[in-house]
């Protein structure tokens, strides 16, 4: 990957579409999401990886973790990874994740991991920020989910907002890369844009990122929970304008930058405008997820009848080579609204997490929601600015 | 407790938004598609890059927002 890519003129995405087609073909590892557990110490409304789902007692030990990172070390070309991404649960939940993160971080491969955490343990335990930073974590992935009181509610804990403030601002002050995740649903969209300037001025992370709430885990029948399709274009104006008024700072590590997270394709006229990014899936093209119990997926929200292997029985190196077929060969997902869509090249179906099974379409399209709000083809780009957020009022 | 400000009701400029379609462009220059989230995280301070991901750094931040150059510097 030496040369700069050649854009035509007349479709600025070729380079694009290509090298995503590549990278499919090549699929190299660079990432790894291990669901270090299902345990929590929190019951939020929302969650995605609920512990009730699952045979918790199944939960991999400290060695067989361990064995597995090592494993892959010896079994993968490792010259193009990057990263490790911990999810939970509750990661700080495992009293083993400081003996897990010790052992591996002895590779240099794995010196450069985040963890996504609801703040609690470091709020408590502040001295955790050095001893993480001297085995390798780079990031601390932080929810915050409304303001206090909305936040608190949706959390079922009093002083969650409170605990996840201070941890977010104690692992900027420690030069964490800090991402504060905040979900965005019916109930707290009207505090977005004040929640964007609290965050921004009192904690200064690297990433405001805004998700949308799938309707997976906890989430799947919260029906009152949902946005509509106003609001959830209302979320888009609002990154739309965030990103467009602030991103010529982007390049500065301290400046705050707003993302949607892994939302799916937006369209070819709004990616890369409303985030600092042009997105398409990666799971089981770069990224390998570990499951709490070993079973080897592609990402811990992605549902579990996508299970390609267990690391129990099967060698990592194995499962990565010879499955993940639905991952790099996406034409199964031709279907529903997916099957004549205009952007097939773009996306390949989406965020694999929208599947509800082998054979649905993809659940709550991101363009196809939008692509209402959007004006006739010769408008789009010089539209950008009629769709800009206007606040409402508090 | 933190106090909630009340949001900013500024809108993106005409010159904000040619700034994001040219930065757009630069996206579409980099080699790996998805190399926003392999660069975020960056290195831990003070480890030898060198025994790893070789080009594990900001890179692709500085190629598409602090780049006055539409043609150089190219991405690695």
């Amino acid at each position: 990957m030496t040369m700069k890519t050649n854009q035509n003129q007349n479709d600025p995405f070729s380079g694009w579409k290509r090298q995503i087609k590549d990278l499919i073909k090549e699929h190299p590892l660079q990432i790894i999401s291990w669901e270090a557990t299902r345990r929590c110490n929190l019951k939020c409304v929302h969650c995605g990886s609920p512990a009730e789902s699952v045979r918790l007692e199944d939960e991999l030990s400290t060695d067989e973790v361990v064995g597995a990172f090592e494993q892959i070390m010896h079994d993968f070309d490792m010259t193009r990874f990057r990263h490790i991404n911990i999810t939970g649960g509750e990661p700080f939940v495992r009293k083993d994740l400081l003996k897990v993160l010790k052992r591996i971080s002895r590779f240099p491969a794995y010196r450069n991991i985040d963890i996504q955490t609801n703040g609690i343990a470091i709020a408590e335990h502040p001295d955790l920020l050095a001893e993480l930073k001297a085995y390798g974590v780079t990031g601390l992935g932080i929810s915050i989910d409304g303001l206090e009181e909305t936040h608190d509610a949706f959390r079922k804990f009093k002083g969650g907002y409170a605990k996840a403030f201070c941890a977010a601002q104690l692992a900027v002050q420690h030069g964490y890369v800090v991402t504060v995740s905040v979900v965005a649903h019916a109930k707290n969209i009207e505090e977005i844009p004040s929640l964007f300037q609290v965050v921004k001025n009192q904690i200064k992370p690297r990433v405001f990122r805004l998700m949308t709430m799938d309707q997976i885990g906890r989430a799947e029948s919260l029906e009152e929970y949902k946005l509509s399709t106003m609001q959830f274009s209302q979320v888009i104006k609002f990154l739309q304008n965030e990103y467009a008024k602030s991103c010529t700072g982007y390049g500065d590590p301290q400046s705050t930058m707003v993302e949607i997270g892994c939302g799916g394709w937006l369209g070819e006229e709004l990616e890369g405008l409303v985030r600092p990014f042009i997105f398409h899936c990666i799971a089981g093209i770069n990224n390998l997820g570990i499951l709490f119990d070993g079973k080897l997926g592609a990402c811990s929200n992605i549902p579990r009848n996508f299970i390609e292997g267990d690391l129990r029985k099967d060698r990592i190196k194995d499962v990565w080579e010879n499955g993940y077929q639905r991952h790099r060969q996406p034409d199964w997902k031709k279907v529903g609204v997916c099957k004549e869509c205009s952007e097939w090249e773009y996306c390949h179906g989406g965020p694999m997490h929208l599947r509800t099974s082998g054979s649905s379409s993809c659940q709550d399209c991101a363009f196809m929601i939008l692509r209402n709000y959007l004006k006739t083809p010769s408008d789009r780009v010089s539209g950008f600015a009629d769709i800009i957020y206007e606040p409402t009022a508090h | 407790m933190q106090e909630a400000t009340q949001p900013t009701s500024s809108h993106a400029s005409p010159a904000d938004i040619e700034n994001a379609l040219k930065f757009r462009r630069r996206m579409l220059q980099w080699p790996n598609p998805v190399e926003f989230v392999n660069n975020l995280y960056g290195c831990h301070p003070g480890d030898n890059t060198d025994d790893n991901a070789g080009d594990d750094n900001t890179d692709y931040f500085t190629f598409v927002y602090d780049n006055d150059d539409e043609n150089k510097p190219e991405p690695k």
